[in-house]
This record gives structure tokens, C-alpha cells and sequence, in this order.
């Protein structure tokens, strides 16, 4: 069962691995379209070569035939294709339809997509914990309920053929069911690809799935990447409990802030370190005085952090362009004094005493 | 009558002969004036296929640059155009510069090459010759949407020089409604070209209607005219849509009055509905007019008569039709109802019946006729093989299930560009090829004719064949960068890339080789005396106008004795007719 798994599990040349069982019955309805398609390419290319070298004038009085139709072809020709075009409408649509309802026991994760990073939420019955990657128990189908904060965005999972849009203010919902994961967690996301081979680790199915945003959504509408991690009901449960340890936990805020800084995306235009990339970075900056566009000026304080995260267009810092994302609405007031305690702490101001 | 290709002979209409002193449409008046405001259709047409032909080398060359980022995974090649002060602002910079590229690409060749690209051209130039007409009905109409055109296209490149679109070729919201980049200015421009293709479409209409010469029948009207005739009644059903949407989307950015603003009780999808009921009735005002021009062409070319006039001629105008009800098949993971995909879908594979037919026809065409291999004819072979994988992958995007893993990756992106390039461009070239001569009385050389045929169909394929293959293993669309994709898709998509890139390069030189020796035979290609210097002719009216036509195309009216594909080569003899 797990050779067979692993073999219908590798990528032939069209098509990536199979991570789930739809993915299936949807590459069944592809290779049917393929070999129909190739049949009459083939056929009507070698028709064409056929009569081109066939016909050819070879003197310039040629004589041509006069045909100029025969209902008997044009009424074969229609109905042939007709056929074949209902069959695969109708298969398609079958195969579709499963990709439409989902499960009523399915388990649902809430997905937040922005410009330019994807949130997961977990519910669990004792909290409520996110990730930034999607971690999801093998063999149980899964619901995402997806929203965006921005634009258009589209969740695509391309090893199990599912897609669909991500839209502002309104919900759209997808559910696939990953096949048997034989990789083991956490060992597993830290598994190194071989040099030599090129392999990674020694099960494929282990490996991490791609996540791409599908939808054109802007700069950094590429770099919307993130992985997908199939892991056994075990371990699955290990990965849960401990995020809902660190969710319930008093951990540090700077901690939680440094956290926050890369599951949030600011790492993308901040840095720790001094460079400036597309905004300022963070070292530096705390308590001194930063030059806004407009000419007047101020200090960074712990209000005006939260002001850049929540209005970042009110006050330009000067040399940056006023491209921030707000991120209102989407950290809670813990989660802003985290940020503000790592800002601090990246300055070597952050008082733990002091809260 | 000693070579082959040589020896076809035209019917020889009284015009064609014995006036070797007579001014002809390109001569009678040299002058800037008479260009600038001429109102002959064939100069409109000359007029028409120089700027649609600046406009595709310039979109072209914006298409090397895309492909030259690509053929490494992450940001390298467009890295040295921007500024920054480190990589990583320099990768976010040529990430923005990647994006207003394929913006730019994308809407220069739909909106300023591919919808004039044949009817503007070859419409303008050969719709009056072919009807037995002196010109247009509304030749000052016709000078207007030229102008029309030109200041549309004047907006549009006024987006570059203010800070660059960045939206895609389909605007979609809400993006382009919150992006600081030119999309009032270049949507006004879109906007304003819509008239031009209106107003012609108008033109085109009328002409068919009111202008053909006696004994014309509907049934002896070239297909060609057919085409442009379906094409003319999408472009005035259609276009004004895509104005409207365009005006929306203007009011929208300026006034903010939320019709596509969730927040505001808006409905960000709309934009999507709206955007597509023009657009997909374009992708048929792009593809129609190729196909009235590979009916032309197979037919002169294998001395036959076109196979199935009848269904070719109606199925032109029943696609047209049809093609106004399945724009929702851009739309199968948009979150558009699933009853709404279910009829898109269906629909969508009704037309493509028609669609299929034609090219069964054309290839009957060929049998038992008198096939020569010239630059036109091998354009046109080569079109036949790249529509149907156009078309046939079209099938796998109208399926819903297979459509929901392709939709948005390269899969389209090639499907498309098979049907628009494959397609569209290569029935533009065996056009040029074909009635060169006719327009400018001058002969194009022959072999570099079909040495241009073969490299772009070799460069073409392999630009375009291995986006199948990245697309459906996955590739998404508009992508600066795929470093970041898990390392066997790396692999894949690396090679691909390269070699779409290398191909890209191919083709990029085989045009720009077509360019040159088609200016070239301008000046320096062997004149045509009279009509028996064409290497070949045909049985539609055009070819009985002098070379190159006169002022107003004919010095007698001509009468339609016969059908347009009635060539004296044909053996009634044979049998198996009517
Ligand atoms: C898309 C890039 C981007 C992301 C993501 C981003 N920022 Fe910013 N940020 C900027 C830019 C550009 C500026 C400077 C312009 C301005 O003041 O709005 C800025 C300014 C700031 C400032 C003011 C800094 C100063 O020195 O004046 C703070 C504080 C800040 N961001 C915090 C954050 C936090 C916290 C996050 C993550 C939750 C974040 N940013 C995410 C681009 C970004
Ligand atoms: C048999 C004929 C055809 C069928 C069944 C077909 C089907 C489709 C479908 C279903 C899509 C949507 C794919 C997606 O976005 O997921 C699509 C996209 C497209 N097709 Fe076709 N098509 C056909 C012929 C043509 C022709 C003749 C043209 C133009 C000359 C064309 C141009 C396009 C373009 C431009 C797009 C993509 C637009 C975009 O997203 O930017 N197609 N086609
Ligand atoms: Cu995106
Ligand atoms: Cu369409």
C-alpha cells in the first residue's frame, strides 16, 4: 500500500504529485482530454503534411479536384466531436462537483490572506493559536475558510489541484484531504535536500507541499510562498498541543514580538540590523528622532509605533515611500505591545520588569 | 508558364493591362498632406499597418525583457535597470519594474496590435477591392477612427512616462483601484481606442451591406469579408461594454462611489463580470479575421475552392454570437455560483464545435489541389498546427475540473498565445506575404519568405510549448520570481523557463529578419509591370485591380460573375462537386 502510495505519489511530465485523491480523479480527466487531444492533432496535422506533399503542383497546370463540401463529412465531423466534447463536460463536471462539497465532518481552518503573506487560524477547543505555515493531519478532510484583507488574492495548492480565489470582506471555502503522510514531524520540516541527488530526505511524501498565491496581486505577489505540511493524526497532535502551550503561555513580549515580526511579515520591509530595505529598519530608530515627509518631525515612542502599524500613512518617514500595509484589525493589543516591547528590545531598551 | 510557382496567371481584367503610365494610390500625391489626410482606405490601411507594427516591436521587445528576468528563478536580469540602496531593495524595485512590463506588454498588444492588427489593416485595405467597391462607405469615418486610434494609443504610452500601470492587461479590482500607478490615464486610453474599433466596425458593416458590386450575392462574398463582417458586429455589440466598464473603473479611482467596494456595499467580482463579457467576445474580434485570412490563403494556394463555404461563413457569425455567453469561464474559481460555471462550461464547449470544424475544412481544402510551399502558404500550414493546440487546450480550461489546477498559471498564458500568436500574429504574416505584392507592387524574396516561416514557428514553439508543461505542473502566472517554489518543481520550472527564454530569442530575431526584408523589397524588390509579373493571383475581386491599385481601386465597375473560389485550375470534370 505504501509503494503504491509512493508511486502514484511522483510527478509524471505534466503533472506534480498527487497529495490527495482528488488529485486523482482530476489528473484522470486531464490525461483523457490529452489523449483525445493528441489522437486528433495527430490526425489532422498528418492529414495536412499527407495532402500538402501528396498534392503538391508539380506542374503548373495542375488540375485541382472540384469538391466543395459532402454533407456525409461535415455531418460526421460535427457529430464526433459533439460527443466527445458532452463526455468530458460531463466528467469534468462530475470531478468537480466533489471538489465543491466538502465534508460535513471536515475540520475548518480560518485563512487570512494580504499583500503580501497567508495566516492560518486553528480553533481548538481549549484556544485559539495561528501559524503562518499550513499544518494539517493526514487523511482528514480539511475546510478553509478564506478571506482577504486587501485584494484579490488566490489560494493555490498546486499538488492537490485545488484553487480558488481569496476576496476582500467576503468568504470564499475550499476543502481537499491529504493522503497518508509518511514523513515524521518536527524532524521532518528540518529535513535537508541531498547534495548529490538532489533528493529530499527518503520518502517524497514527507516533503513540504507548495502554496502560491495565483491571483496578481502586486509587488510581491511571487513572494506570496508559503509550504503546506501533511503530518500523521500523532504528530499532528503534538504540533497542536504544543502551539496551543505557547498561545496560552506568558512568554516574553519581545519574544512574542519577534515572532510577530516574521509570522506577520514586517521582516519583509524591516530589519533588525541597521539596513534600511523598503522601510526603515528597526535598530536605530527607538527614542530618537525621525524625520516625517512633510518636513515636521518627531520621536519614536511607543504610541507612534502603534500608530505606524495601525495608520502607517499619517506619518511618512522621510526617504520611504508610503508603502506600509495597516495592519488594523488584525493584531490585538497584546499583540501590539509585543511588536513595541521587540522594537525596544532590538534597540537594547526593552525593560521586562517594567510591562 | 516554365516554373511552378511562377505560372499562375490572372483572370486579367480589363484594368490590368494598358495603362502602364497611370498613376497608382501610392504615387498619385507624394506629399506629407496627402498621407495625413487622405481618405482612400488603402492608405488608411498603410497608415493603420505601420503603427500597428511599431506597436508590436515595441511590445515585443518588452516581451524579451520578461523573458530574459525569467530564465533565472530569482530577481537578476531587471535588477540592473532600477535603483537601490541594497539587494534587497534593488529585488523589490525589478519586482515592480517586472509587473508594469507584462502590464505593458499585455495591454500594448491586445488593445494597440492584436484587435486592429488584421481588420485595421488588411480590412481596411482589402474590404472595398474585395466587395468591387471604390472605397469605405464612410471613408472621412474611417480617417476619424485612424486619428481616434492614434490618440488612444497616445494615452496609453503617456502611462509610461508617468510612473508606469501596474495592474495587468484585465484591471482587475480592487487592485487597480488601490494602486498609485497610471490607471485612469491608461484606461481612458483603452477607452478611447474603443471608439476607433467601433466606428469601424460601423464602416465595415455598412460597406458589406450597401457596396457590393452587382451580382455579389451574400454566398459569393469572400470569407474573409465574412470574418470581418462577424468581427464588425462583435466590435459594436461588445466594445461599448468595455467602455462602460472602463468609465466605471474611472469614477470608481476618482469618486470612490463603491460599486466594486465591499466596503461600501460594492462587489469586487462585478469588475471581473463586466470586464470579461467584452473581453472574451475579443479574443473573437482577434481570432476571426486570421481565419477569413487562412480561408484566403489555403484556398489560392491549393487552387481549390474553400471546403465548406456555407458552415465556415456561418459558423463565423454564429462564434460571434455564441462567444457573448461564455465569458464566465474566466471565472471558475472566482467564487462565481456553481450553476453560473456549470452553463459557462457547456456553452463555452459548444463553440468550440464550430471552431473545430473550420479546421477540418481548411485541411479538406488541400485535398486533391494544386499545393505550393511559398511563404504565405507555409504561414498558413503553420497556423493550422498551432490553432488546433491553441484551441485543443482550450478544452482542458473550459473542463471545471481540470480548469480549477490550470486556471492562472502559464497553462493559459500558453494556451492563449498559441491562439493569439499561433494564431493571430502567423495569419498577419501569411497575410502580409500573400497580398504584398498586390499592395505595393513590388515582390518580397521569396526564400527569406520562408525561411522567416519556418524560424517563427520553430521559435515559437519552443517559447511557448514548454509553458504547457511549467503550467501545469504548477507555474502560476505573473511571477517576478520562483525561487522560493519546493526544489523538484525548481527544476522543472528552471528548464522550462530557459527554454521558453531561448525560444523567445529565436523568435524575436526571425521577426525582426521579416521586418527587415519586407522594408527591404519596399525599395529594392523586383517591380510588378503588370499583372502577369504576380507569382500568383486569385479569383476575388482584389486581384482584379491594377498593381498596386488605383486611386479608386477600379476603372469599371466590376460584376461578380462567379464565386470568389472559382479557379480555372479546377476540374469540373473530376466529379464529386455539388
Ligand atoms: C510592504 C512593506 C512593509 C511591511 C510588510 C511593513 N512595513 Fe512598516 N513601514 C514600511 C515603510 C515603507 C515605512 C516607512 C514609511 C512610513 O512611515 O509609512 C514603514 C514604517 C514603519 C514604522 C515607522 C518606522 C520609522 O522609523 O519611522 C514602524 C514602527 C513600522 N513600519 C512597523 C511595522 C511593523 C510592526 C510591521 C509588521 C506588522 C510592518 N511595519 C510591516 C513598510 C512596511
Ligand atoms: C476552442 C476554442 C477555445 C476554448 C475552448 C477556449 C477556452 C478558454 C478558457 C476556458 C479560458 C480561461 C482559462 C482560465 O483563465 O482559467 C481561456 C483563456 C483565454 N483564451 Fe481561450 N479558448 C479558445 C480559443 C481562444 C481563442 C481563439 C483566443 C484568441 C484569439 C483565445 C484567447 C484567450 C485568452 C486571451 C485567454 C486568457 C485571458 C487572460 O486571462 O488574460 N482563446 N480560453
Ligand atoms: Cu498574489
Ligand atoms: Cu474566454
Amino acid at each position: 500500500m505504501n509503494a503504491l502510495n509512493h508511486l502514484i505519489a511522483t510527478a509524471t511530465f505534466w503533472m506534480p504529485r498527487q497529495a490527495s485523491d482528488v488529485a486523482v480523479e482530476l489528473d484522470n480527466v486531464f490525461y483523457f482530454i490529452y489523449y483525445l487531444s493528441v489522437i486528433f492533432f495527430v490526425g489532422i496535422i498528418a492529414a495536412m503534411v499527407y495532402f500538402s506533399l501528396r498534392y503538391r503542383r508539380k506542374s503548373a497546370d495542375q488540375r485541382t479536384s472540384p469538391i466543395a463540401h459532402s454533407n456525409t463529412l461535415e455531418l460526421w465531423w460535427t457529430a464526433i466531436p459533439t460527443v466527445l466534447l458532452a463526455v468530458i463536460f460531463f466528467w469534468g463536471f462530475k470531478a468537480w462537483v466533489t471538489l465543491n462539497v466538502p465534508p460535513a465532518n471536515a475540520m475548518e481552518i480560518q485563512v487570512r490572506a494580504w499583500k503580501w503573506g497567508w495566516e492560518f487560524t486553528y480553533n481548538t477547543p481549549n484556544t485559539t493559536f495561528t501559524s503562518p505555515n499550513l499544518y494539517v493531519p493526514e487523511k482528514k478532510p480539511i475546510k478553509l475558510v478564506m478571506t482577504s484583507n486587501d485584494v484579490l488574492h488566490s489560494f493555490y495548492l498546486p499538488e492537490f489541484r485545488i484553487k480558488r480565489d481569496v476576496i476582500p470582506k467576503r468568504s470564499t471555502v475550499l476543502w481537499f484531504e491529504a493522503r497518508q503522510a509518511t514523513g515524521t514531524w518536527p524532524e521532518e520540516t528540518a529535513r535537508k535536500q541531498d547534495p548529490k541527488t538532489g533528493k529530499w530526505g527518503d520518502v517524497s511524501l514527507s516533503k513540504p507541499y507548495n502554496l502560491f498565491c495565483a491571483e496578481y496581486c502586486g509587488q510581491q505577489h511571487s513572494m506570496m510562498m508559503r509550504k503546506v505540511y501533511v503530518l500523521s493524526q500523532a504528530h499532528y497532535e503534538k504540533w497542536v498541543a504544543e502551539k496551543e502551550k505557547d498561545a496560552g503561555s506568558d512568554k516574553p513580549l519581545d519574544v512574542l514580538g519577534q515572532e510577530l515580526y516574521t509570522s506577520k511579515t514586517c521582516n519583509t520591509c524591516h530589519s533588525v540590523d541597521g539596513t534600511a530595505v523598503l522601510g526603515p529598519s528597526f535598530k536605530g530608530r527607538y527614542g530618537a528622532k525621525i524625520e516625517f515627509a512633510d518636513g515636521t518631525s518627531g520621536q519614536m515612542d511607543d504610541d507612534y509605533i502603534i500608530e505606524s502599524i495601525e495608520y502607517p500613512n499619517r506619518k511618512i518617514a522621510k526617504g520611504f515611500p508610503a508603502a506600509m500595509p495597516t495592519f488594523k484589525g488584525q493584531l490585538d493589543a497584546k499583540q501590539l505591545r509585543a511588536l513595541v516591547a521587540y522594537i525596544q528590545s532590538v534597540n537594547g531598551k526593552y525593560n521586562a520588569q517594567k510591562k | 508558364m516554365t516554373t511552378a510557382t511562377d505560372a499562375i496567371r490572372p483572370g486579367g481584367g480589363p484594368s490590368a493591362t494598358g495603362h502602364a503610365e497611370e498613376k497608382d494610390y501610392l504615387n498619385v500625391d507624394n506629399s506629407i498632406m496627402s498621407w495625413l489626410f487622405t481618405l482612400d482606405h488603402k492608405r488608411i490601411g498603410l497608415m493603420y499597418l505601420a503603427s500597428v507594427l511599431f506597436f508590436f516591436f515595441f511590445g515585443g521587445v518588452l516581451a524579451l525583457l520578461i523573458r530574459t528576468e525569467l530564465f533565472t528563478p530569482g530577481a537578476d536580469f531587471l535588477t540592473y535597470f532600477v535603483s537601490g540602496k541594497n539587494a534587497a531593495e534593488l529585488k523589490l524595485a525589478a519586482a515592480d519594474l517586472y509587473n508594469q512590463l507584462f502590464t505593458l506588454h499585455g495591454a500594448i498588444m491586445i488593445f494597440l496590435f492584436l484587435i486592429p492588427s488584421i481588420p485595421a489593416t488588411f480590412g481596411n485595405f482589402f474590404l472595398p477591392l474585395m466587395l468591387g467597391a471604390k472605397d469605405v462607405a464612410f471613408p472621412r469615418l474611417n480617417l476619424f477612427s485612424f486619428y481616434i486610434y492614434v490618440l488612444g494609443a497616445l494615452f496609453f504610452l503617456y502611462t509610461l512616462a508617468s510612473g508606469g500601470l501596474d495592474t495587468g492587461w484585465t484591471f482587475y479590482t480592487p487592485y487597480s483601484t488601490s494602486t498609485n500607478t497610471a490607471v485612469i490615464a491608461s484606461t481612458f486610453g483603452a477607452f478611447i481606442l474603443g471608439f476607433s474599433s467601433i466606428l469601424t466596425g460601423v464602416n465595415f458593416v455598412v460597406t458589406v451591406h450597401k457596396m457590393r458590386a452587382p451580382r455579389m450575392t451574400w454566398t459569393r462574398i469572400p470569407l474573409f469579408l465574412w470574418a470581418l463582417y462577424s468581427t464588425s458586429l462583435i466590435q459594436i455589440l461588445a466594445t461599448p461594454v468595455l467602455a462602460i466598464t472602463l468609465l466605471l473603473l474611472i469614477f470608481e479611482r476618482a469618486l470612490g462611489i463603491g460599486i466594486f467596494d465591499p466596503a461600501m456595499g460594492g462587489d469586487p467580482v462585478l469588475y471581473q463580470h463586466f470586464f470579461w463579457f467584452y473581453s472574451h467576445p475579443a479574443v473573437y474580434i482577434m481570432i476571426l479575421p486570421a481565419f477569413g485570412v487562412i480561408s484566403e490563403t489555403i484556398s489560392v494556394h491549393s487552387r481549390k475552392h474553400i471546403f465548406g463555404y456555407g458552415f465556415i461563413a456561418a459558423s463565423s457569425v454564429s462564434i460571434a454570437l455564441i462567444g457573448f455567453l461564455v465569458w464566465g469561464h474566466h471565472m471558475f474559481v472566482s467564487g462565481q455560483s456553481p450553476l453560473a460555471s456549470l452553463l459557462f462550461s457547456m456553452i463555452t464547449f459548444a463553440v468550440a464545435v464550430p471552431t473545430a470544424i473550420k479546421v477540418f475544412s481548411w485541411v479538406a481544402t488541400l485535398y486533391k489541389g494544386s499545393i505550393v510551399f511559398n511563404a504565405p502558404m507555409l504561414n498558413a500550414l503553420s497556423f493550422i498546427f498551432l490553432f488546433t493546440i491553441g484551441g485543443l487546450t482550450g478544452l482542458f480550461l473550459a473542463t471545471l475540473a481540470t480548469d480549477v489546477h490550470l486556471h492562472d498559471t502559464y497553462f493559459v498564458v500558453a494556451h492563449f498565445h498559441y491562439v493569439m500568436v499561433g494564431g493571430t500574429l502567423v495569419a498577419f504574416l501569411a497575410a502580409i506575404h500573400h497580398w504584398w505584392a498586390k499592395m505595393f507592387g513590388r515582390h518580397y524574396n521569396e526564400l527569406c519568405g520562408r525561411i522567416s516561416a519556418i524560424f517563427v514557428f520553430i521559435g515559437f514553439n519552443l517559447t511557448f510549448f514548454s509553458q504547457f508543461v511549467m503550467g501545469s505542473q504548477g507555474m502560476p502566472r505573473r511571477y517576478f520570481t520562483y525561487d522560493q517554489v519546493s526544489p523538484e518543481l525548481l527544476s522543472i520550472y528552471t528548464r522550462m523557463h530557459q527554454i521558453s527564454t531561448v525560444g523567445s530569442m529565436i523568435l524575436g530575431l526571425a521577426l525582426t529578419f521579416t521586418l527587415f526584408y519586407l522594408t527591404h523589397s519596399l525599395f529594392f524588390g523586383k517591380k510588378v509591370h503588370n499583372d502577369s509579373d504576380l507569382r500568383w493571383t486569385g479569383e476575388s475581386m482584389e486581384w482584379k485591380a491594377a498593381t498596386p491599385p488605383s486611386p479608386h481601386n477600379f476603372h469599371e465597375q466590376p460584376i461578380a460573375y462567379n464565386g470568389p473560389y472559382d479557379f480555372k485550375e479546377i476540374d469540373h470534370s473530376l466529379g464529386g462537386g455539388h
